[in-house]
């Protein structure tokens, strides 16, 4: 009884919410990692989202870093999270299906 | 410890069929325990109802006091002479009696009513409602109920008064009226609740230890009795011969007829019967159920056919091409490398994962079965779109630059927003001083249409193109298929009747209309005004043999060739009407090939006598309306293909409205870096959902359906006859998982 409760502290989120968070972290790590470097480069292609100013390369680059190394802060905690609800679900008691 | 041990027994295997002794032992057993348990229920209701009366009787007691102390107040006033009472009662004793009980509180109302009218008005109701509540004990649902006390003179009254509370329902309780003898009777009841408490629960023990020994055996219970249900079924089927042996009919596919041979064996053995089961093959002239091998990749695909129709048996199965057709179309149509590589992660996982997938089959939602037994399409479909994103050079809505873009724009100030740089492939070059490099982009797609403002206006008329092209080149295979379908049958009357026809008309039109596309596109034509090439297929009829013009032709004697042409497609057109019904007509004996080898349902070979029913007007309609389906078909089906450009162009301009819309926010407006760092944070949490959700899944599941429309209809037309029966072997796994029903 004692690590049931001790679970409802700890985790903030189910199963379902760590592991949407794991993949949409990694997913953003390395989407904004790859678009802080075509960013650096000063990718034409990108032109268009800077509303033509090239002066806004260099800090939309920094931002993308930024915002994708938050990602990787973020996929990390989750993953901790996730984890740790895999090992309190592996303890819980599974319940009889009848197959009818 | 006890969960854990049901845990272990879960997870033994699926026990077998029960012989008839083991069968004779489970009825005695599940005899048994249906009387237990009906014994046990029965036990516990009639406890409980005890124990519910006990109850009412302490509330009963414990309002009586309250009651007893109006009732004092009533008789006090009735001695200070406030109240008159009729001359009947005279002088006898002016006490009241009463009676008190217990009723539901939805009944009160009624109660009263009655009693007022039955005593006409000397009767005195009070009643309290009942805090805690009281459980029906069959239905184990509550009950409001409240506490009643009737005032009342005379027996006769009483007699009433009780009969009212017999047919509302209502249980009387003896009270006494001393405080000290409710007392008491209240310690009594209390210790006999107690005392129910405790036995109540021992009997619940008792019943959740049975049922627990049950929930064991439960389900290896059931996979028992719908094995042995299943196996007297089938044995149903069998016949009784003279001899007193059991014999029956069925179908073996010709590669296992040995396995079948051995397993009978086997089987005569373990049964210790002393006479060996025999398997003979019989002749027959019925159609046999069709049976396509499939393996785990396969088995897919040939799912989707098969929703369509069975193959007829020994046509050529056309799951075999789908696994590459299919997810090659839906590639086509989706065409993103960003969104085709998530599906394809999405396919990957569940792959690599399937293993532990199976075992947990049984416990996934309809849904979630479906995607599972897809995994192989979601995997190839996700990886054949990254081939298509590749080519589009469509990745999350931008373009990748991997091998240095072919065009230059001439400039020499920074591009601005609002200004337009036109640029001029006639004259090309070396790039930094000319526009075009002379060399196209080498794989896909150039990057720079990715800021064109006429990019829709290329783009479109490129897939258009390619859907047509496609179109032809899975049309033209399914008509080879059909041929390859009449080789084997050995009806050379339909190659020549049906299968050349039909060739000649769909080339001589659409593939001269992909003629025209490749042509197109390999010559450069030095005209200002480009020739349309849907006005020349159009002229090609409307305007027979009326020359082009030079605006408007491709070639030289670009009209006779045209007109060659056309005089070919029609010339196919009776071809294709008239040939078959008059050869069939003239040699009878032709006919037979181009019909089923297989008759149903009919014993022995009838050449002449039961194609009776095919007369000639029914063989012309016949033929007529396949010709006339073949002609409009090959038009209307092209065009069809053309949902391929249709799709891709919807999903390219979703996905880069979402990009737009949302993804842009951070980077356009002009913010400080923190604050567009937070910002990307957020928005990509936005777009990345939105991506899925719409991008993937809906536009993933909409390619899916034109792809599959796309192979059932305009191939399959071309080909298929679908009108077969699936082979379905006796298989417990089948049935235990509940698709059959027996």
């Amino acid at each position: 009884k004692q690590w049931y409760q001790r679970r409802v502290a700890i985790t903030a989120g189910g199963p379902k919410s760590s592991t949407c968070l794991v993949l949409l972290s990694a997913w953003g790590t390395v989407m904004l990692l790859l678009l802080g470097i075509f960013f650096h480069i000063k990718s034409v292609i990108l032109l268009e989202d800077l509303d033509y100013d090239q002066n806004l390369y260099d800090s939309a680059a920094t931002s993308c870093f930024i915002a994708g190394g938050a990602y990787l802060v973020i996929g990390l905690i989750s993953f901790w999270q996730k984890i740790l609800n895999d090992r309190y679900q592996a303890l819980e008691p599974e319940t009889t299906t009848i197959m009818f | 410890k006890q969960w854990y041990q049901r845990r272990v027994a879960i997870t033994a295997g699926i026990p077998g069929a029960p012989n008839q002794k083991d069968l004779i032992d489970l009825e005695a057993t599940l005899e048994q325990l249906e009387v237990e348990t009906r014994q046990i229920n029965g036990n516990q209701e009639a406890l409980l109802r005890n124990f519910y009366e006990l109850k009412e009787l302490k509330h009963v007691l414990n309002s009586a006091g309250a009651f007893f102390q109006e009732g004092a107040a009533i008789e006090r006033e009735q001695q200070a002479g406030i109240l008159k009472y009729d001359e009947e009662l005279g002088g006898t004793a002016r006490h009241l009696s009463f009676l008190c009980g217990v009723i539901n509180r939805a009944k009160i109302p009624v109660f009263e009513r009655v009693l007022w009218r039955a005593s006409r008005g000397k009767a005195l109701l009070r009643h309290m409602e009942i805090t805690e509540p009281l459980k029906d004990p069959a239905t184990e649902e509550e009950i409001p109920k409240s506490t009643f006390i009737v005032y009342f003179q005379g027996e006769q009254l009483k007699i009433r008064v009780k009969k009212i509370c017999e047919g509302l329902g209502a249980t009387t309780y003896p009270c006494k009226e001393a405080y000290s003898e409710r007392k008491q009777t209240e310690m009594e009841v209390d210790k006999r609740i107690t005392e129910l408490i405790d036995i109540l629960k021992e009997t619940h023990n008792h019943r959740y230890r049975m049922l627990d020994t049950v929930v064991q055996n439960i389900n290896s219970w059931i996979i028992q009795v719908k094995k042995v249900k299943a196996i007297y079924y089938t044995m149903n089927k069998f016949k009784k011969t003279d001899t007193g042996l059991l014999m029956a009919e069925g179908w073996v596919p010709m590669s296992q007829l040995n396995d079948v041979d051995i397993a009978l064996k086997r089987g005569t053995t373990s049964a210790g019967s002393a006479t060996q089961a025999i398997l003979n093959t019989v002749t027959t002239r019925r159609t046999p159920p069709t049976y396509h091998k499939s393996n785990k990749l396969t088995k897919g695909f040939q799912a989707m056919i098969d929703a369509y129709g069975v193959a007829t048996y020994q046509e050529i199965n056309p799951a075999i091409f789908t696994i590459i057709t299919f997810p090659f179309l839906f590639g086509v149509m989706f065409g993103d490398l960003g969104h085709g590589f998530i599906m394809f992660l999405a396919g990957l996982y569940l792959v690599l994962k399937e293993s532990t997938f199976i075992k947990k089959l049984k416990s996934f939602d309809e849904i979630s079965a479906m995607m599972f037994h897809g995994r192989y399409i979601i995997m190839l479909n996700g990886l054949f779109a990254m081939y298509a994103g590749l080519l589009y050079n469509d990745i999350f809505a931008k373009s990748l630059n991997i091998f240095g873009s072919s065009w230059y724009p001439d400039i020499s100030e920074p591009i601005n927003k609002g200004i337009q740089y036109g640029l001029d492939p006639k004259e090309y070059g070396p790039l930094p001083s000319h526009n075009f490099s002379g060399h196209p982009y080498p794989f896909g797609i150039d990057p720079v249409w990715n800021l064109a403002e006429n990019k829709l206006t290329f783009i479109n008329s490129y897939k258009m193109k390619l859907a047509v092209i496609l179109g032809l080149i899975q049309m033209t295979f399914g008509v080879v298929i059909s041929y390859f379908n009449y080789r084997f049958k050995g009806s050379t009357l339909d190659v020549y009747c049906t299968f050349i026809p039909q060739m000649i008309f769909l080339q001589c039109i659409v593939g001269y209309l992909a003629f025209m596309i490749f042509f197109k596109w390999f010559t450069v034509n030095t005209h200002t005004a480009q020739p349309s090439i849907l006005l020349c297929l159009i002229s090609m009829f409307l305007k027979f043999g009326a020359p082009l013009g030079e605006d408007n032709e491709l070639y030289a004697n670009q009209h006779i060739v045209q007109s060659a042409l056309a005089v070919m497609a029609l010339i196919c057109v009776p071809w294709m009407m008239l040939a078959k019904p008059f050869i069939e007509r003239m040699y009878p004996r032709v006919r037979q090939a181009s019909y089923t080898q297989f008759d149903n349902e009919s014993e022995d070979g009838g050449e002449s006598d039961d194609h009776e029913e095919h007369s000639m007007t029914d063989i012309m309609v016949h033929q007529a309306i396949e010709t006339i389906e073949f002609t409009l078909g090959c038009i209307s089906n092209t065009a069809s293909y053309l949902r391929l450009w249709a799709l891709s162009l919807a999903h390219a301009e979703l996905s880069e409205v979402l990009w737009d819309m949302v993804m842009r926010m951070p980077f356009s407006m002009g913010l400080p870096v923190p604050g567009k760092a937070v910002m990307t944070i957020f928005v990509f949490a936005i777009w990345a959902p939105l991506t899925v959700v719409i991008l993937i899944v809906m536009e993933g599941l909409s390619a899916f359906l034109h792809a599959l429309r796309l192979h059932w209809v305009e191939f399959q037309n071309k080909f298929y006859k679908g009108e077969g029966v699936a082979f379905l072997p006796f298989s417990f796994e089948r049935i235990l998982n509940g698709d059959v029903d027996d």
